[in-house]
Formats: structure tokens, sequence, C-alpha cells
């Protein structure tokens, strides 16, 4: 046909590529939150365990191996496809009005996703650094306690260095304010991406609206919480 | 009642605009906004300047000619309401109010707060209809249609092309135009023949007019005079998706 | 020149058939070498611009709106009628026809009314064909409602914008045609002259409205689908930029123009608030199906409308009109509802309003169905006046609506110019001295759609050898010259007086003596106040700014010129015609009752009128001649 163009070369195409890596992204939250939720229950020891062995459990998969480039992936096209989004979409803009009330028709996170974003972006650099960068690369792990997993195999005790790691108040203070923006930017982003790849459906339109919001305040709300709770209890 | 007024003054697109302002006195709250403005607009005359220069044509909210920012807002304060429709009564005595012309690189300012929206006609010509010639159709009750989903149609055709949906957007985007009107003609069995073509050219030519994409902040849904609803641009997105898994089938 | 009406030959309803059997054609070859002008793209201008491009002619399309689809057919509500008998209700072409001629006071011309009807037929097929959603029945098929002066259920609607869907339809199949490039639109255009040469229609003068340029444009044939001029009486239902300037101009130039005075008064618009109200909002005439018109029987009652009882109210619309009730057509709606005031009953700051109360029909049916049938008006209604009508009753009044009257054209819609041809309300032909509500977006559509395709084809087979028109002939230049002089001229004035104050009071003088009701001595007075508004216009206008660029200003001047002109032409005709007929109220001619009385003797004519010399006009009568339908009087008791 002519004037057909790429899936991704279009204004619904490059929301398209917005709404499946944001989705992917968000789905991997999901296996994330899980592992995580292993730090809050049962004794320090237990919890050690639990984590530790997870952990490690993911580690060694090949398939969540090549998940995690994926990711990697996911997170770099979702910054770069926004960005070029943003550019495009100032252009379209044109000239500022002298006086314009924003908040009159949209709420704030819905048009700061943005900002939302970058914030996040920053704080993976920062988490990664914190405990992927140790703990796969060994940067920065000289001295750090050892763990002996279920099948002889060694490795950094990463219950310990997350533990080390959320006793520090200003951390978990820009955990918990990054979870914040994660919430707002899953609130919107959920169901914006499910709108941007079409998901249509007169009836139910409603109801997986309210879905997603409950997908994004349950998802930032379990993450704010284990920084905070291994604060105080472990 | 008193209004203090910014005005938008803008010779071409080519020229630089500035904010001039007007007081105006002895305005009842009866008055509709443009009878406001074509109340200074008589005392500019009266003076021997030019008037000021504004979109406006069947004030009875359906032509979809008049096209203001009013204090910040497409069509003023009232979510839903047009230009025309917007009356003193909304504002309070002794008001500074704020008028801009729709802002959007696709929408190029002609004077002051007339702008062209051509690139909606542009948007429609790549294939917003229904290629039945005027001596083809068929018996009208030859196709039942489901009420509801005449209904639901009328819902997306209501739409009246008065572009608030774009001046209200921050990306500028036209999705919400471009959507009424592809959901319209698709949800009839008589639009369903072209479907496949006329969304994916429409989508082009909707990029080619210089709009942004849709983000979903729903703003423009919010500031439309009709009503027209956010899903449609779900819709849209589906038709383009479907339209280029189906296209060679 | 004698009015040839160029009737065909044969039975009535055989009339149109015989005709297409027997016109003559333009092979598809030789479209493409005819160009064709329209002016004005609503839904009889834009009808016949796609209609006509899609047959293989070059259409050029000139409108002053910043797009088609925001012509003032948008604006229509309540629906479209077509005899297409789905309710069963004993509806044919024939009664619609009937009803038709019966609504316009047998003061029109037979055969062009029964084509009307026999098209109304394929015009919703076309329609439905087009993507415009109808309202439907729970089983799927097309609903219908009722419209004043009918027994019949054959109006066709979508919710209270037919006129908005039905021109969405026109306008996409012109734009699908500008795609292709038959057709090329000129938007924010307007015509300011006719260009003529060796007596015909050759082209147009317009003005370009964003650059003020002034252009010329060729052609083979021009089509005028501009609407009404109701606007004359500045506070109107029409749109603000809707003026009457392109048929006038064509009338200056030879083309005859026809039962000028006849303008509907629609009876359920809102009323005058204040003295800088710009625009008389129309409320739909299907209100009128479920909503009880009535205003107190005690003179100035300020009790509240919820506060006077039943015995306290007079519907005296049931009480004049048992047989139709709320349903009498409009003219005789808005008399009753004039009488009214004039008697003291009206309600509202201003004494200028009646009531129109849905109390008993939500009391019936639901609060729901109401919504559903009416709920845009109602909210439109709250929009404007900021009252709920769901709890108090509307207050609405009659306001200038539909000029009946128009180019004269024949029966193949061709004005007294070769070459020119005037559809839609911009003609004169299919409504006598009242339209019928739902039968203006008919007109329109089948005047473009389906008969100027069949009739404009037995001009253009002569010119098939003609050659493309060249827009340097001298009758462009001087032409475009003129125009050129009247711009500079209104600019050169430099009054003190905005138009809209003149308009204003313009449109005073002829709501109060050449609207609802005239006499002799207001007629005179009226034509005496004209000439001096058009005097004062002349001399203290205030026309600030230039032409090389947007100037509403300048635009709503040369509008207001030639109202002015207009306004003494209706005043003229409307002294002219002794005798009440239609929307023609003569108050010397009328029932002990108050009903109006016809004079069938004297008066079954349409007086077409030419310009002479700039003073004055000359009267050419058509005889109407009712062969197929019994001449009698209108009653709706």
């Amino acid at each position: 046909m002519t004037g057909q163009k790429g899936l991704f070369s279009t204004s619904v195409g490059r929301k398209n590529l917005m709404a499946i890596t944001g989705l992917f992204l968000a789905f991997f939250l999901i296996i994330h939150l899980l592992g995580n939720l292993t730090l809050l229950f049962g004794t320090n020891e237990e919890a050690m365990e639990h984590f530790n062995e997870y952990s490690h459990l993911l580690g060694s998969l090949t398939i969540i191996k090549l998940v995690s480039y994926a990711l990697y992936a996911a997170i770099i096209t979702h910054a770069l496809d926004a960005l070029l989004i943003i550019l495009k979409n100032q252009k379209a803009h044109g000239d500022k009005y002298v006086s314009f009330d924003a908040s009159a028709t949209s709420p704030w996170y819905s048009r700061n996703m943005g900002v939302l974003g970058s914030i996040i972006l920053i704080f993976i650099v920062l988490h990664m650094g914190n405990f992927w960068a140790k703990y796969k690369l060994g940067i920065g792990a000289e001295g750090l306690d050892q763990f002996t997993y279920d099948s002889g195999e060694t490795g950094v005790n990463l219950y310990k260095l997350v533990v080390a790691t959320f006793k520090m108040e200003w951390l978990v203070g820009v955990y918990v304010i990054s979870m914040i923006a994660l919430g707002y930017h899953l609130y919107h982003g959920v169901n914006a991406a499910t709108r941007s790849i079409g998901v249509y459906h007169k009836k139910w339109m409603k109801t997986m609206e309210t879905c997603g919001k409950i997908f994004a305040v349950v998802i930032s709300f379990g993450f704010a919480i284990v920084p905070v709770v291994v604060y105080f209890i472990r | 009642m008193k209004i203090h007024l910014k005005i938008w003054r803008q010779d071409n697109a080519n020229t630089p605009g500035k904010m001039v302002a007007y007081d105006l006195d002895n305005l009842s709250p009866d008055m509709s906004f443009l009878e406001m403005l074509d109340y200074l607009n008589e005392q500019l005359a009266a003076k021997g300047e030019r008037t000021v220069e504004f979109d406006h044509d069947c004030r009875e909210g359906i032509c979809g000619q008049c096209a203001l920012i009013i204090n910040g807002q497409a069509h003023g304060p009232e979510d839903h309401y047009t230009t025309c429709q917007t009356h003193l009564r909304t504002f309070k005595d002794g008001e500074t109010i704020f008028v801009e012309p729709f802002r959007a690189k696709a929408f190029p300012v002609l004077r002051d707060l007339k702008v062209d929206r051509g690139s909606f006609d542009r948007i429609i010509q790549a294939g917003g209809y229904i290629s039945a010639m005027t001596g083809m159709a068929p018996e009208a009750n030859s196709i039942p249609i489901h009420h509801n989903i005449s209904e639901s149609a009328f819902d997306s055709a209501a739409c009246i092309g008065c572009g608030a949906c774009v001046a209200t957007c921050k990306n500028s985007s036209a999705a919400l135009f471009t959507s009424a009107k592809i959901s319209h003609l698709v949800k009839l069995p008589q639009g369903e023949v072209e479907r496949q073509e006329r969304v994916i050219m429409m989508v082009n030519q909707h990029d080619d007019e210089g709009f942004g994409s849709c983000t979903h902040t729903g703003a423009c849904a919010v500031a439309c005079p009709q009503e027209v609803s956010l899903d449609n641009i779900a819709r849209m997105n589906y038709e383009y998706n479907r339209a280029l898994c189906e296209i060679d089938s | 020149m004698a009015l040839d009406a160029k009737t065909p030959d044969g039975p009535l309803k055989d009339k149109w058939s015989n005709y297409k059997a027997k016109t003559k054609l333009v092979n598809p070859a030789n479209r493409k070498k005819i160009d064709i002008i329209v002016v004005g793209a609503g839904l009889s201008g834009g009808g016949a611009a796609a209609s006509l491009s899609e047959m293989g002619y070059n259409v050029k399309v000139f409108f002053f709106q910043d797009t088609a689809r925001r012509s003032h057919s948008v604006a229509a509500q309540g629906g479209v009628n077509a005899a297409k008998n789905y309710r069963n209700d004993g509806d044919n072409v024939y009664r619609m026809f009937y009803d038709t001629v019966k609504g316009g006071d047998f003061r029109s011309r037979e055969s062009n009314v029964h084509r009307m009807a026999e098209c109304s037929v394929e015009l919703i097929d076309h329609m439905v064909a087009q993507g415009v959603p109808f309202g439907r029945e729970y089983s799927g098929y097309l609903s219908n409602r009722s419209f004043g002066g009918v027994l019949v259920s054959r109006t066709f609607y979508a919710r209270g914008q037919t006129g908005q869907q039905l021109l969405l339809a026109t306008y996409q199949a012109m734009m699908k045609q500008v795609k292709k490039g038959n057709l090329k639109q000129f938007n924010r255009h307007e015509m300011l002259d006719l260009v003529m040469i060796d007596g015909k229609a050759r082209g147009i003068i317009a003005r370009n409205l964003v650059t003020g340029e002034v252009e010329r444009h060729a052609a083979h044939a021009v089509v005028l689908g501009t609407g009404g001029f109701g606007k004359i009486y500045y506070l109107s239902t029409l749109a603000m930029n809707s003026n009457g300037s392109a048929t006038w101009r064509a009338h200056k130039k030879g083309a005859y123009f026809a039962n000028p005075s006849w303008t509907q008064i629609h009876p359920t618009a809102l009323p005058q608030a204040g003295d800088h109200q710009s625009k008389l909002t129309l409320m739909s005439e299907s209100l009128r199906n479920d909503g009880r018109i009535w205003v107190p029987k005690r003179k100035d009652d300020d009790r509240l409308p919820g506060d006077i009882p039943a015995e306290d109210r007079d519907y005296y619309l049931e009480r004049r009109y048992p047989a139709f009730g709320n349903l009498v057509p409009r003219d005789v709606a808005s008399r009753a509802a004039k009488e009214r005031m004039d008697a003291g009953f009206g309600v509202g700051s201003m004494k200028n309003a009646v009531y129109l109360d849905f109390k008993t029909a939500i009391a019936r049916l639901g609060i729901d169905t109401i919504k559903e049938r009416y709920g845009n008006l109602f909210t439109m209604y709250r929009k404007i006046t900021g009252i709920d009508a769901y709890k108090e009753p509307m207050k609405i009044s009659p306001a200038a609506h539909f000029s009946m009257g128009g180019l004269w054209v024949d029966y193949e819609l061709q004005t007294t110019i070769p070459g020119l041809f005037a559809v839609g309300e911009a003609n004169f032909a299919d409504h006598g001295a009242n339209r019928l509500g739902a039968n203006s977006l008919l007109q329109a559509s089948v005047d473009g759609n389906f008969v100027l395709p069949n009739t404009i084809p037995n001009y253009l087979s002569d010119e098939i050898r003609t050659g493309a028109i060249s827009t340097d002939h001298p009758e462009f230049a001087k032409a475009e010259k003129d125009v050129i002089a009247q711009v500079q001229k209104l600019l050169d004035i430099k009054g003190t007086m905005p138009v809209d104050n003149i308009h204003r009071r313009l449109g005073k003088v002829m709501f109060a003596e050449v609207a609802m009701s005239r006499n002799e001595k207001g007629l005179i007075w009226a034509i005496e106040e004209i000439k001096s508004l058009k005097k004062e216009f002349w001399s203290n206008v205030a026309v600030p700014g230039d032409s090389n660029g947007p100037n509403s200003e300048l635009e709503k001047a040369g509008r207001l010129a030639d109202y002015l002109e207009i306004a003494q032409l209706m005043a003229k005709d409307a002294l002219d015609r002794k005798e009440s007929c239609g929307a023609h109220f003569r108050e010397e001619y009328q029932t002990e009752d108050g009903e109006a009385v016809r004079n069938d003797e004297e008066f079954m004519y349409s007086a077409a009128w030419e310009w002479t010399d700039g003073s004055d006009w000359k009267l050419h009568k058509e005889e109407l001649d009712f062969k197929d339908i019994k001449v009698a009087v209108r009653s709706y008791k």
C-alpha cells in the first residue's frame, strides 16, 4: 500500500515502542518485587537465606540472563524514544502561550512523564551502583561478606549488602522518593501504554484503567516499603 | 461589569505579536464572550483603530469556527464549552482576562486571534470519508445497524473540528480529532471497507502536518466542546496496528 | 424578459423522469474540458461541488469560512424529511408534495416541489451510505420523528445535529475530491462580483480574505449555493457571517430576485436578553413534539412558571389550533406568539418570550426519554442561559430564520442569467411562502446532489467546444476594477459609525415592519428608514484598517452595503403583495380571528424582481398553475 511507514516511524508507531518497552519493564517490576519481599519476612537468618538463594537462582539461569539484556535494551530504547517524542512534540507546539492553565485539564504527572522518567533513570543508575556493580561486577566489593549457597558456590552476601546500604537514612529517603516517582510514572504510564497499543473495549475500558492504577500503587508501595522496613527491623 | 482584557495582537505569521491591554466597562453578565469582543471592536472602529480579528460564525457552538484561549484554557474556563457559549457571568467583575489564539505549529496565526486550521482539512482529505459516489447508494434500510453502534458512531462523529484538542494539548497532537473521524467511520458497516487505508493515510497526514504524539494526558477530551471521548484514540491505535498486521490480506 | 420556468411536459409524477430521460448530457471525456465555479460549500453548494467533480468536471469551490465543514448548514438541528414511509403511516411522495405545497400556502412551483419529494427517497440512501449516523430503532432500522405541519412521521434525524452530520458527509465527499485533484477549494474567499461575457455567466471576482487580494476566476458555469439573507435582521438564527452578497451581486448583473420578502420567522429561538446580543440561538422545532407552549392568562403575572396552576395558563396553540396543536407550521406558531406578546402576555424581563414547557412530557415519558431525544438542546439552553430546562420551562421567542425568497430559477435551477445556477436556500422555488420544518436540509442536499448534476449538463453540452475561458477578457478587468473601487470607497469613508451599529438599527426596522406582520403604513415608513440608513452608511460608516490582510470590518461593511439594498426590495415586495400568505402576513388581509387571507385571484404568482437602474425594480410575474392539487384555504384548526 502506498504511504505505509514503518511500525515505529509515525506518531502512533513511536508511542507503540514506548508502550511495549514500558509494559515489559512494568512486568519485570513484578518479578523484582517478589524477590524483594523475601527481605520482609522471617528472622534475619531466614530472610538472608531466602533472599540470597533467590538472587543466586536468578543470576544462574540463562533465560534470565537473556531477559536482563532485553531489560537493558528496553530501558535504553524507552529513554531514547521518549527523548525523540519529547523533541518532536516540542517542535509541534511552536510558540508558547503567554498564559496557560494546564492544570485545569490534566493531572500534573501525566504532563511530566519525562521528568518522572528521568528521576527513575537516575535512580536506576544509583541503584545499580549500589548493588549490581558490587554484586555482579565486583566493583567496590572489597571487604564485603561472602555467602555460601546451597549449591556450594560462594559469592557476595547480597543480603548483608542490602541491609548495610539501607542503614543510610539519606539513601532510604532517596529510594522512597524515587519510588513515589515510579508510582506516578506507572499510574499514568500503564494505562497510557495500553491505550497506545490500542487495547480498546467500550465496556472494559474503565475496569482496565482501574487495574492499571492499582498496579501502580501496589508496585511502588511494595518497593518503597522494603528499604524502610530493612532500616528499622534488620 | 468591568473587565480588563489582555489580547494577543499580531499582524501576520511572520511578524512578532504582543499582548495589548484594553479596559471595558458597562458590560452585562449575560453578554457572551464574543459579544464583549464585538463591543470592544465597535469602540475601536469608532476611533478608527484596527479592530481585533477573531474567528466566529454560528455562535451556537456547532460550527467550530470560534477558537480562543481564554485565561489559559481553550474556549474558556468551562469544560466542554465553545468560545461562543462562554458568557461573562463566568468571570468576576473587574477580572483580568488573557485572550490568545490557538497555538500549534500546524495552526499558523493569520492575524491577531485568527489561525489557519487547514491542516485538519488535509487530514480528512487523506481518508476521512466513505468513497460512496452520489447515486451509488443502496436502499437505506438494507443494512440494519444496531442502535448502540449508531449512537456510538455519532458520539465520535459529533466533533466540530474546532481544534481545542490541539490547542490545549501540551504536545499539540491532533490525535483526538483524527481518531474521532476514524472511529466514526469504522464503527459503521459502510465505513469498514476502507478501514485499513483510512487509518494509515490519516495518521501519516497527521504527522506530516506537524502535529505531535498523543501522551494521553486527557486534556483534549476535557476541552472538547462535544465531549468526544479519549477512547477514540485507543480505537485509532488499535485500528492502526491492526492495519499494519493485515495490510496484505 | 418573459419568465420561462421550463417545466417539462407530462403528468406531474413523470415530469422529472421525463426530463432526465430526454435532457442533453456531456460525455465523460468532455467533462474535463468544462470548468464550473461553485460559490458556497454548505449542503447545496458542497453537494454540487462534490457531485460535479465526481462526475469529472473541473470544479472550483469558494467559501468565506476557514473550512467547508463550517458552512451554516451545520447548524440545522431537527432533521431531514423523506417520503420513505418506513412508519407505514400513509406517507408517500404525493403526500409529501401536498404537505409542502400546502405548508407553503400555495405559492410554490408544483413541479419543483414534487421533484424534491421524489428525490428525498434517494437522498436518505445517499446520506446513510456516506456514513451519517442517523437515529435508529433497536431493530437497527432508521428512526423517524414528526415535524410541524404534517400528519406523518417522515423526519430522519441525527440527534439534534442533523445538519452537522449531513454537512460533514458532504464535506468529506468534497475532501475526497480535493485530494483526487478534481476539486479545488478556495477557503476564506468571498465572491464580490459575477463576471458576464456575451450575456453568459463566465466567472467571478473573489477577494482572498487572508491576503486581501482581489482575484479573477473563470468558468463555463457558475453555481451559487450561498444560502439565505436572514441575517439582514441582525438578530437572527443565522451565523454571523451569513450574507446575501453573492446572490445580490448576481441580481445586480441581471438575475431576477424572487419573493424577497418571504422570510420565515422561527417560533422557537432564544429571546433577546440585552442590547449587545448578536444572535438568537435556535432551539429545534422538534422540541414542539413534546413541549407545550403557553403564556400566563393574566397580564404581568410575576409568579414563577412552576407556581402558575394549569387553569391560569393559556396553551394558546392548543386552544386556537386543536388539530395540529403545538405542531402547527412555523409561520402560524410565530404569529400566534407575537399576538400574545403584543397583547401584553409575554414573559421574561423584556416580555418578549413565551414558555415551552416539558413538564407534561417528562411526567409521561420519564426524564431519560426526554434526555435521549433532546439532551443536547437542553445542554445548549443551559450553556447559553444558565437555566436547567428540565426543571423550569424554556423561554422562547420568534426569530428570523430562513429566506424562502431568493434568486429566481427555472426547473433546471438556472437563473435568468444563462450559465448562472442557484441551489439551496439561495434560490426560491420549493417552499412557497413558508417552509416546513426539516425541508431545508432536504432541499439543499437534493438540489446539490441530485437535481443540479442532472440539469446542468443540458446547459454545458453546448459549451464543450467553447474552450477555456480566459480571465484576460475585458469584462474580467472591468468587474475587478469595480470591486476594488468599492472596497476602496468603503475604506475612504473613514466615518465614526461602526458597521454593526447601523446593521443593528436596520435589523430593528426590518423586524418591526418587514417580519411577522406587515402593513402598508409600516412598510412605507420602513422604506424611508432604510434609505436614510443607507445614506448614513455611505457617508459615515467606520471601516478601519486596510485591504491588505484580514479585515472583518471591511467584510461586514461590504455585506451591509448589500443588505441595505436587499432590505429595500424586501419592503417593496411586501408592500406590493396585497394579500396574506404564509410568512407574509399583511394586517389588512386577515379574518376576524386573525387568520391570514390569501388573494388567489390577483396574487397567485411568484414575484421576480429585475434590477433596473439602481433605485427601482421591475416586476415580472411567474403565474403559478396548480394542476395536481386543489388550492384550498390553509387551515390547521
